[in-house]
Order: structure tokens, then C-alpha cells, then sequence
């Protein structure tokens, strides 16, 4: 009975201490409330002390910050990335133009302008270790130490990953045009425009379809792909999606067809879906024959196919004569008109023989014969009954020819202006490359310079002299 | 002036209609009042309570939500456009009915709940003769209206056809039906001091003498008690048994969504309202001000009372002791279901058994 009343006393004792607890919170909540209203209030900055001194070390790495201003686009922190996150682009003015790119604050003149200084903020691992190399002190993490030249930063979190890139230059597209960079925009923009038709694609490959249910999408994409024929066989339509989807799968992959077969088999095991009409249809992927799929799979292919090509067509095409043997003709005319010819030979398969009279013909009906031209076709005519290895060797020597024949490109150096000696330069040596003779170097870069409306009589003149 | 319903009445009677249609429409008029008042009640009742909650618990509660751009205080009263949108949001929720649920009783439920919990009103006084019905009875009334509710919830933990809901309910009505037993008993004390039933009676009796709370030692043990036991009535922290949450989910409310549950919400916060009331008026004074505390001062000095002020005082008073719950709730761990048994069984009805004995010597005595 006694403890009965102590029970109550204790009760009645412990609800007013617990009651006076929550009071005291409840009165004193302008000191005792927790809650950081975040958007609104933020912790003051963290004011740490790792035993040394604080001015010295970059204690704090909030975030990578560039002063655009002062770059001089020396890639050294580029260089320095161990995650490569840091994306520098430059653009150098040529050297005759007084494009001045500014200053740095230690009075370093820049030689060049920095159209792209990316940082992607997701990939940075806060190392630092871009900070020490920069020769001008531009770039740098944000507070503590660097405090003066900008505020830190907790806030940079973002809706999307994408947005964690952070552009920092700020040179715009009137400054990369008129510093000569037209190519470079030119490439960025085909990058951007890939990049949107990739996003405006979502995903999905053009002239693909959801080809597993719908039976009017199949017939469609069976006419457009002709490798569903084989697949129609086969009633299951389960199996048939599968087999499908995989035989899609190793076309976009770019496999050989016995490749996409076991592939398909593979696909069609997983699900336990063997059936004679199936095993069929994949035999069939391999001895079905579509002229397209042979052309294009020509060099990977087995060698069985291969050797099946090579009795019928290889003779036609790899019987006829070079190409760039025409181009001893020194009529620019004659030489175009006989080409035709050749490639529309080329595409009918027809003999060298059948090619070289067809130009005769020709030459006959349009009265250019010349003793050269008759001399150079007959000799063509002549040459399709050697060997193969002779035909290379004599293609060898042509080329060799003409690589004499070609003028050299310090000539080119008398060119005045120095936009267009280095255009033409690029297109003497992309020539070169190609194995063209002079005229049609020079005839390229004539097209090129009218191309970019810098052309006049001089120049033309200059460089038909070259020929 | 005894009435809503015969204020009304009279004001309409000019009307030149039949007499039962006039009554329907002077008693639909104070129902539709209570209702509205009902509805506001739970509104900022669950703002008021949130942030009370989150002032012990050294947060803030809601701050961001704002009606029209106006968010309310900067720094502790913010987020005023809560009460809307938990609105809102309860109303337009989705309706779940379990497809092993008792459709008929299920649908119902709700309503008997807050049925009870409106039905109260109609003894339930705002100010001096402002009272939609003045009973004779009217703490009878009052009594066996507020156990209405438990029909609606055991109707609502069997129809939901959920082992939670079931315990739940099973629970409540045991708690409910044992802590009628002291509050009718200490209620009884009331009755037995004043000699009247008549809820204005007592409250004259107070404005004569003086407030209950403070009339004897008994009757001041009979407040805490009655408190402590509209507390467990009312299915709250710390006698949440019913719906313990870590044991129940939300017990006989799991199975309900939507506007059911917004229904069972505002009777929650209704039944809490009336007892807060009950409370004010039979033992803290109730229209009257705190300067008739003891009836020492002069007639004179009572400027503050009236049919308005009684407004005032009347709610404050109940919103003061709605606080009071509220504080209990966020400072008390719930009771186990043997604990709660023995709080109402062995301390609280012994308790009230003596008061009743020992106030008739004391009104004998004095």
C-alpha cells in the first residue's frame, strides 16, 4: 500500500520534470532550434586548423575556379589533370595579324586565345595538382588562402550531371572568326549539331524499329532489311522476336553473317526456344545471298566466300587498269571524258580491252585523237594480258613519275599572302598524298581558292606557271 | 436568450411556412456553423500542433509552404499555407477500399465518429447562452455522445478486415470504455456540488462562488483526473495504444485514405476540442474571466466579462489546455496496454470513488 502512494508521488514527480523538459525547449527555442533554414542560412565558413599554418596551404578545396582573364593557354594544368577533367582549347593567331589577345595581370602578353576552358566538376578528384604548375596563377581553388580573389563556394550543385561542366572561357564567336578560326567553329558545330541529333534521336537508331509484335512493322522492316525474310519461316512468334532482335543486334554490330548466326543461336538457346523451323531459318542466314551484304562484308568474310567472289567478279574489276595511269593525259578535257568512261566500264565490270576501244570511240567521234593519247591507250590495252605483279610494278613506276613531275612546294613560298600560301600548302600536300599529278593539285587549289573568294589573275597565273 | 436553435427560430418565424420545416431549417443553420467551425479547428489545430512538436524538438516545422507568397514568419511561425495545402491534399487523395473489406460498414464508419464527435456540440455552450441546445441534462448528454464514437471504431477496425486494424480497435474500446468511468465519476462530483445538470447552471454556480478547480482539494485532484482521462478518450500520446505506430502501423485507421481519413482526422481534433471545452466549463470558470477566480473582487472591477468576452475566455481556456496535450503528447512515451489498465483501474477510479465520498462530507462540513 505504501509503495502504491510512492508510485504516484514518482509518477506525478517524473511527469513534471519531463513536462518542464519540453517547456524548456518550447521557451527557449530561438537559441535551441537546430534547423539550418539551408536555402536561406548557410554555416559559416569552415575556419579549420590542421596544425600549420593556414595562410600557407590550400586547406580548402571548395572548387576549381579559372581567371579567364589571365590564362595564357600554356595546357600546363591540362597536362597536370590525373583525371583529365580540365578541357583547354586554343586558337593561335597567324603571325602577320594584329589580333592583340590581351594581357595577363603580370603583364605577360597572350599569344593566343583559350576558346574553351572546361572544367567537369563530377570528375575532379580535388587533388590540386593543377594548381601548382600554371604559370600565371589563374587557376586555383576556390577559398581559404585564395579568399581575396573569390568567395567560397559550397553551392554549385546541379539539377543534371551535365551542368557540373563548367565553361569558364569567354571568348566569343565574332573573336574566334576574325582570328582565322572559322574551322575551328565549323568543327564545333558539327560536334554540337551530332550531339543534338544524337539527343533528338533518343536513343534509337534510324530505320530501327520495335520489331518483336507488331506484324506491320515487321513486314516493314523485312522489306527494308531483307535478312527478316529468312525468319518468316517460323511460326512461333516468340522465337521469332528473339531471333530477331539478335540478328538486329549483330547487323548494328557490323558481324559477318556466320557471326550473327551463331549469335542468334546463342539468343535462341538462352530461351529454350530450339526448334526445327528456327534451326532452319539460322542455317539460312548464313547460305542466304544478298548481292548488298556481299559487297559490303567483302574483307571480312571467311576466305570460302571469298574464293566464291573471286571466280566471278575479282577478273572483271581487278583485270581493268589503274585509274591514275589516265592521268599522264595532259588534256584536262580528254582526261575527264576518258575517266567517265572508265568508271562507267568500272561499274558494268567490262574488260580493259572493251574500256580502252569505248575510249577510242570516243576520242574518234569527238576528234581529239592524239598520237600520245592512242599510244598510252594502246598501251593500257597491251598491259591487260600481263600479270598481276607486272601491272603493280608499272602502276609503281607511274606514280613515281608523277611524284617527279610534281613541282615543289618551296615555289609555293613566294606566295605573299600568308593565309593563302598556307591553304595552298595544305592542298599541295593533301595532293601528295593522293598520288595527283600538278595540273590537278593546282586545279584543286584554284576550286579551294575560289571557295574562299580569294582569288585573283596573279594567283592564277602563279600557279599555272608551277605546272 | 436560451438557445441557438430558439434565437434562430423566433428570428424566422415571421415566415409564413410550416412550422417543421422552420425547425429543419433553424437547426440546420447551427449545424452547418458547427461544422465549418469543426473544419477550421482540425486546419490550424494540425499547424498549431506541428509546430508545437517541432518547437520541443528543437526544429521548426513546416516553414517553406506559402499561400499567395506569404509564407507567414521568417524565423519560427512560417509555412502558413500548410494548413491548405494538407488540406487539399487529404480531399483530392485517393480513395483505397480493400477488396476483402465490409464495403457497407467501412463507408460508414467515419461518419458515426464524427457524428458523435458533432452531436456533442449540441451541449456545448461558446459563451452565456450561446449553446445550440441548453439541456437540462446537458452533461449527460454531453457524456454519452462522446461514447457514440466508439461504435464507429470498432465498425471500422472489423470492416477493414486487417489484423492491425482489428487490434486496434479491440484496444480503443477497451480504453474508452474504462476511462468513462472516471470521467463520469468526476464529472458526478460536479454535479453533486452544484446540484444541476445544466451546463450554465454550473458555470452560474462558478460566477457565484468560485471555480470548480479550486473549490477543494478534491475537486483539484478531480480536474487532473479527468484531464488524464479525456486524454486516454481521446486516443492520444501517451494512451495511443489504438494507433501505435510502431506496433499497429496506424491501427484501426491503417485501411482508410483519403477523405475517410480526413473525416477520422477532424473528429480527432473535434473530440479534442470538446473535451477541452467540457474542461474549461466545469472546472476552469468558463465564459468567465480570471478574475472571478475566487469572487474576491468587486462587481466593479469585472470589466472584462460579457457575452463576447465569454468568447474569448472560453476558448482560450480550451486552447490552452488543447496546448497542454499537445505538450503531454511530445513529452510522454506511450503506455503499455497492462500500464494503461492499471493507471485507469487501480489509481484512477479508486481515486475518484474517494473524491465523491470525501467532497459530499466536505460540502456537509462547510
Amino acid at each position: 500500500m505504501k509503495q502504491y502512494f510512492i508510485d504516484i508521488y514518482d509518477t506525478v514527480k517524473s511527469m513534471m520534470s519531463g513536462m518542464s523538459l519540453t517547456l524548456h525547449h518550447l521557451r527557449n527555442k530561438k537559441d535551441l532550434v537546430a534547423t539550418l533554414q539551408y536555402p536561406n542560412e548557410k554555416w559559416p565558413k569552415p575556419d579549420r586548423n590542421i596544425g600549420f599554418e593556414h595562410n600557407e596551404y590550400n586547406v580548402i578545396r571548395s572548387r576549381l575556379h579559372v581567371d579567364i582573364d589571365d590564362c595564357i593557354g600554356c595546357l600546363q594544368c591540362e597536362r597536370a589533370c590525373p583525371v583529365d577533367c580540365i578541357k583547354i582549347d586554343t586558337i593561335k593567331p597567324p603571325k602577320d595579324s594584329d589580333f592583340d589577345c590581351g594581357k595577363t595581370s603580370h603583364d605577360t602578353q597572350k599569344k593566343m586565345i583559350v576558346p574553351r576552358f572546361s572544367i567537369d566538376m563530377s570528375e575532379c578528384m580535388y587533388c590540386n595538382l593543377c594548381v601548382y604548375p600554371c604559370p600565371e596563377e589563374c587557376i586555383f581553388m576556390v577559398g581559404g588562402p585564395n579568399e581575396p580573389k573569390h568567395d567560397i563556394d559550397y553551392e554549385y550543385s546541379k539539377y543534371v550531371k551535365h551542368d557540373l561542366v563548367f565553361e569558364f572561357s569567354n571568348v566569343s564567336d565574332e573573336e574566334i572568326i576574325d582570328i582565322g578560326g572559322q574551322s575551328y567553329l565549323d568543327k564545333r558545330n558539327e560536334v554540337s549539331d551530332k550531339m543534338k541529333k544524337g539527343y533528338d534521336l533518343d536513343g534509337v537508331l534510324p530505320g530501327e524499329s520495335d520489331d518483336v509484335s507488331d506484324s506491320e512493322e515487321t513486314k516493314k522492316t523485312s522489306h527494308v532489311d531483307p535478312g527478316f525474310v529468312v525468319f518468316k519461316t517460323v511460326s512461333d512468334k516468340m522465337s521469332r522476336g528473339i531471333a530477331k532482335k539478335a540478328y538486329t543486334y549483330g547487323r548494328r554490330n557490323s558481324m559477318d553473317m556466320v557471326a550473327i548466326s551463331k549469335y542468334v543461336e546463342e539468343a535462341i538457346n538462352a530461351y529454350n526456344k530450339m526448334n526445327p523451323e528456327i534451326e532452319e531459318a539460322i542455317k539460312a542466314i548464313v547460305e542466304f545471298k544478298y548481292p548488298e551484304e556481299n559487297d559490303s562484308n567483302e574483307s571480312q568474310i571467311n576466305k570460302s566466300d571469298i574464293d566464291r567472289k573471286k571466280s566471278s567478279s575479282k577478273p572483271a574489276t581487278e583485270g581493268l587498269f589503274d585509274i591514275k595511269k589516265l592521268n599522264e593525259i595532259q588534256n584536262k578535257m580528254i582526261r575527264g571524258s576518258l575517266k567517265k568512261i572508265y568508271m562507267a566500264g568500272k561499274r558494268a565490270s567490262k574488260e580493259s580491252n572493251e574500256v580502252v576501244n569505248e575510249m577510242f570511240e570516243f576520242l574518234n567521234s569527238e576528234n581529239k585523237i592524239s598520237d600520245d593519247i592512242s599510244n598510252l591507250l594502246s598501251s593500257l590495252k597491251s598491259q591487260e594480258d600481263s600479270l598481276e605483279i607486272k601491272e603493280v610494278s608499272s602502276s609503281k613506276d607511274i606514280v613515281s613519275n608523277e611524284k617527279e613531275s610534281l613541282f615543289d612546294i618551296k615555289k609555293l613560298n613566294d606566295v605573299e599572302d600568308r593565309m593563302i600560301r598556307g591553304s595552298l600548302k595544305k592542298v599541295y600536300m593533301l595532293g601528295k598524298r593522293n598520288n595527283l599529278s600538278s595540273q590537278e593539285i593546282i586545279d584543286d587549289m584554284i576550286t579551294q581558292l575560289t571557295d574562299v573568294d580569294k582569288i585573283n589573275d596573279e594567283i592564277v597565273e602563279f600557279l599555272k606557271g608551277l605546272a | 436568450m436560451t438557445s441557438i436553435v430558439d434565437t434562430i427560430y423566433n428570428l424566422i418565424s415571421y415566415i409564413d411556412i410550416d412550422t417543421n420545416i422552420l425547425l429543419l431549417f433553424a437547426i440546420i443553420i447551427p449545424g452547418l456553423v458547427i461544422f465549418v467551425l469543426m473544419a477550421l479547428n482540425v486546419m490550424l489545430a494540425v499547424y498549431f500542433e506541428r509546430k508545437v512538436a517541432a518547437f520541443m524538438q528543437d526544429r521548426l516545422g513546416p516553414m517553406e509552404v506559402g499561400i499567395f507568397g506569404f509564407k507567414g514568419g521568417k524565423k519560427f511561425w512560417g509555412g502558413i499555407g500548410q494548413i491548405f495545402a494538407d488540406t487539399i491534399k487529404l480531399l483530392t487523395k485517393e480513395d483505397i477500399m480493400p477488396a476483402g473489406a465490409d464495403k457497407v460498414l467501412m463507408l460508414i464508419s467515419p461518419f458515426i465518429i464524427v457524428m458523435g464527435a458533432l452531436l456533442t456540440f449540441i451541449g456545448i455552450p461558446f459563451t452565456d447562452g450561446l449553446i445550440v441546445s441548453n439541456f437540462n441534462i446537458g452533461i449527460l448528454y454531453i457524456i454519452a455522445m462522446s461514447s457514440v464514437g466508439v461504435i464507429g471504431v470498432i465498425l471500422a477496425g472489423w470492416s477493414s478486415n486487417n489484423k492491425w486494424s482489428l487490434y486496434g480497435a479491440m484496444r480503443s474500446a477497451a480504453q474508452i470504455i474504462s476511462y468513462e468511468i472516471p470521467i463520469g465519476l468526476t464529472l458526478l462530483l460536479i454535479v453533486i456540488v452544484c446540484g444541476s445538470l445544466q451546463v450554465s447552471e454550473i458555470v452560474a454556480w462558478q460566477a457565484e462562488n468560485r471555480w470548480f478547480i479550486l473549490h477543494s482539494p478534491f475537486s483539484f485532484i478531480a480536474f487532473f483526473i479527468y484531464f488524464i482521462s479525456v486524454v486516454a478518450e481521446t486516443n492520444r500520446t501517451p494512451f495511443d495504444i489504438p494507433e501505435a505506430e510502431s506496433e499497429l502501423v496506424a491501427g484501426w485507421m491503417t485501411e482508410f485514405s483519403g477523405f475517410k481519413w480526413s473525416i477520422f482526422f477532424m473528429s480527432e481534433y473535434a473530440n479534442m476540442l470538446i473535451v477541452s471545452l467540457v474542461a474549461s466549463f466545469v472546472f476552469l470558470g468558463g465564459w468567465l474571466s480570471p478574475l472571478t477566480i475566487f469572487n474576491i473582487f468587486p462587481e466593479s472591477w469585472l470589466l472584462f466579462d460579457g457575452f463576447y468576452w465569454g468568447v474569448f475566455w472560453l476558448f482560450s481556456k480550451a486552447i490552452f489546455l488543447i496546448f497542454v496535450m499537445m505538450w503531454f503528447r511530445w513529452t510522454f512515451p506511450r503506455l503499455r496496454v497492462d500500464q494503461l489498465m492499471y493507471t485507469c483501474w487501480k489509481v484512477f477510479i479508486p481515486f475518484s470513488l474517494a473524491n465523491l465520498f470525501l467532497i459530499t462530507l466536505w460540502e456537509l462540513v462547510l
